[in-house]
């Protein structure tokens, strides 16, 4: 029970995954690498985060896992049982909700659709009943058990997917994008189901997504993956500490030296938050289209490091500006995903220098 | 833990259940197979009888009943490892069908059976219907019945196999589902004597599953024959179904394989 910290130091990893390779023939007959060289190591009760960009073989990662598709060369355990070759075993302590397919029948009901998968999980009868009324309270399915699935919501359709996929007691739950098309209600709901399997239950889970929140909320460590590889692989807040750079935005008032500042990091105008323009809009425009807030600047410095905030403490001091507020700022996984699959790996290398200039042929307009 | 032995027992019981709750969910779709196959048989029995301008004699209308008949159980193959296989490939439950410690082939046998069982409702329907309204009189023993029928369809089953196979390899497979369906029509001997044909023709219609069975059914319903008179035929459907069986099981597990290489299998 309980997060990733209380995990058994004995007993063999959720899944493990050592040098797995897979190549796909296209129709010209040509080959091409979906999943090349993966080594993956996932803890009991963790929940892990799958990300990359389309195509960058995510699925065909869960499907080998599952079996679905073979492997050209590697290896996965599941609770140190292999897979290629106890896959039926394998098959019982897994449960999997596989992207954009309907993973139940539709024109049978909620509960009869529990009861069909149960019994192809060889989950005895007498146990079948009671995991069924377990996992219909819990998705909170209760009206909608004699309901055909093809009748209900998206996002109850997931819920019975997902419970589906639970009904034979799996310790590892795979979940191939669970929120794709949900509203954000239903996703949220989704979202707080698949902790409580985590956190209360006790359970692996293994999801894909390419809503960045969703990993953030969820998610106790992420695996980034582009072009079959992984590029980064880490605990959520690392990730975000990581890529975490001395990088401030400020709210004054008065008149702010900019050339001055310049010296000490890269600098950029912000729109002021409740003026109209966008939020990179130059802010010379924002502080004429406000009034009330006139002389009210916001901008962001990017420094060295983090000596260089005195430095621009005390500029702003001698220029008499009046700092409102200043605040770091802290990349979300977003960003992070962008310049980690945008090619340029690994923390450091930051982004296109150009944004980062102060626009003064903008702000020298009026 | 409950028992190998017992664990299959209940896939094949869920399967019939799963089955039976659809034919009563949609009793529309059956209903409408069973008076279709009746209509055939009208439209095969008047118009034959109408190009040779005469009437039909009794036993050509029996014959031609059991004809059609046996094929209406033949197709149970085509819908439950051709059409359905089809749609479930296709819309991703049966993927999660593979996920099944069971594996896929074991679970599409049971669902055979149950298929097998649910055909029989349907074919009674149709056969009741045309018994009542053309006055075709057939000796129904039920232990012949009981022996012949399973034994003859079983073999569809494994050609059944084979088209799901196509599927898994070609995808879009609806068109050959539509040929295969009257190969048994013309080839068994269901609604055209074997005898007149070819004998190229013949030894391919008595290669197919069904084709034994289906003279042994004649022999027993029309001139009221007993197991001992068809032991020949007995001989043959076991050996057809088994074979038909086998060939069909392997190939589907080549094409399953290959498709598992190509990740192909959730592929529409
Ligand atoms: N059966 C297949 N045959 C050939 N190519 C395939 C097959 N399945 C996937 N691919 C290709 O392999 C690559 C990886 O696909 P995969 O579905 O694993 O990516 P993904 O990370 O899940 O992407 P997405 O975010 O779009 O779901 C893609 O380029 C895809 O087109
Ligand atoms: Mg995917």
């Amino acid at each position: 029970m309980g997060g990733p910290g209380v995990r058994l130091q004995a007993a063999p990893p959720a899944i493990e995954i050592e040098g797995l390779v897979k190549e796909y023939r296209g129709e010209d007959g040509r080959t091409f690498r979906a999943v090349d060289g993966l080594n993956l190591t996932v803890y009991r009760g963790e929940i892990l985060g799958f990300l990359g960009p389309n195509g960058a073989g995510k699925t065909t990662t869960i499907k080998m896992i599952l079996g679905l598709v073979w492997p050209d060369r590697g290896r996965i355990t599941v609770e140190g049982i292999d897979a290629g070759r106890q896959r039926a075993e394998v098959l019982r302590r897994v449960g999997a909700v596989l992207e954009g397919n309907r993973n139940v029948y539709w024109d049978l009901t909620v509960y009869e659709n529990l009861r069909y998968w149960g019994t192809l999980k060889q989950v005895p009868p007498a146990v079948l009943r009671t995991r069924a009324e377990e996992l219909i309270e819990f998705f909170d399915l209760g009206e909608k058990r004699n309901t055909l699935v093809k009748q209900l919501s998206r996002g109850m359709q997931q819920k019975v997917a997902i419970a589906c996929a639970l009904i034979h007691d799996p310790s590892v739950i795979l979940l191939d994008e669970p929120t794709l098309g949900l509203d954000v209600a239903a996703a949220r709901m989704v979202k707080e189901r698949v902790l409580e399997l985590a956190r209360v239950q006790g359970r692996t889970v293994i999801l894909t997504t390419h809503q960045l929140d969703v990993a953030q909320e969820l998610c106790d460590r992420v695996a980034i993956m582009s072009r079959g590889r992984l590029q980064a692989l880490d605990a959520t807040e690392n990730l975000i500490a990581l890529f975490s750079r001395q990088e401030y935005d400020f709210r004054v008032e008065g008149p702010v030296p900019l050339a001055e500042l310049s010296r000490y990091g890269r600098v950029q105008a912000l729109a002021e938050e409740n003026g109209a323009g966008a939020a990179t809009g130059p802010a010379a425009q924002t502080a004429a289209g406000s009034p009330p807030e006139a002389g009210v600047v916001r901008f962001r410095i990017l420094l060295p490091d983090a000596d260089a905030l005195y430095e621009v403490m005390e500029t702003l001091r001698r220029a008499g500006v009046r700092i409102l507020a200043m605040a770091k700022r802290e990349p979300g996984l977003e960003e992070i995903f962008l310049q980690v699959v945008g090619g340029q790996a690994g923390p450091g290398n930051h982004p296109g220098a150009g944004d980062w200039q102060f626009r003064e042929e903008v702000a020298a307009d009026d | 833990m409950i028992s190998h032995l017992t664990s299959h027992l209940y896939l094949l019981l869920e399967e019939i259940r799963r089955l039976f709750v659809l034919m009563r969910r949609y009793w529309m779709n059956d209903l409408s197979f069973a008076i279709t196959i009746y209509l055939l048989f009208l439209g095969v029995l008047y118009m034959g009888g109408a190009l040779a301008g005469q009437a039909v004699p009794e036993q050509a209308k029996a014959a031609t009943l059991v004809g059609m008949l046996m094929w209406q159980l033949s197709l149970g193959c085509m819908s439950v490892l051709g059409w359905s296989f089809y749609n479930e490939a296709a819309v991703g439950t049966l993927e999660h069908l593979y996920l099944s410690p069971f594996g896929a082939t074991r679970i599409f046998l049971a669902r055979s059976v149950a298929n097998f069982l649910a055909m029989l409702v349907v074919t009674s329907i149709s056969g009741a219907l045309a018994i009542l309204t053309t006055g075709v009189r057939l000796h129904l023993p039920p232990l012949e019945l009981a022996v012949i029928v399973p034994l003859s369809v079983a073999g569809t089953y494994g050609f059944g196999f084979l088209i799901a196979a196509l599927t898994l390899t070609f995808k879009r497979t609806q068109q050959v589902m539509q040929l295969f369906q009257f190969f048994f029509l013309i080839f068994t001997g269901a609604a055209i004597p074997l005898e007149q044909m070819h004998w190229s023709l013949q030894a391919f219609g008595e290669a197919l599953p069904m084709t034994a069975g289906l003279r042994a059914m004649r022999a027993v319903t029309i001139a009221g024959a007993g197991l001992g008179d068809v032991t020949g035929d007995l001989v043959r459907m076991v050996i057809t179904s088994a074979a038909w069986l086998a060939l069909g099981i392997a190939v589907y597990r080549m094409a399953d394989r290959r498709a598992r290489l190509r990740g192909s299998i959730g592929q529409y």
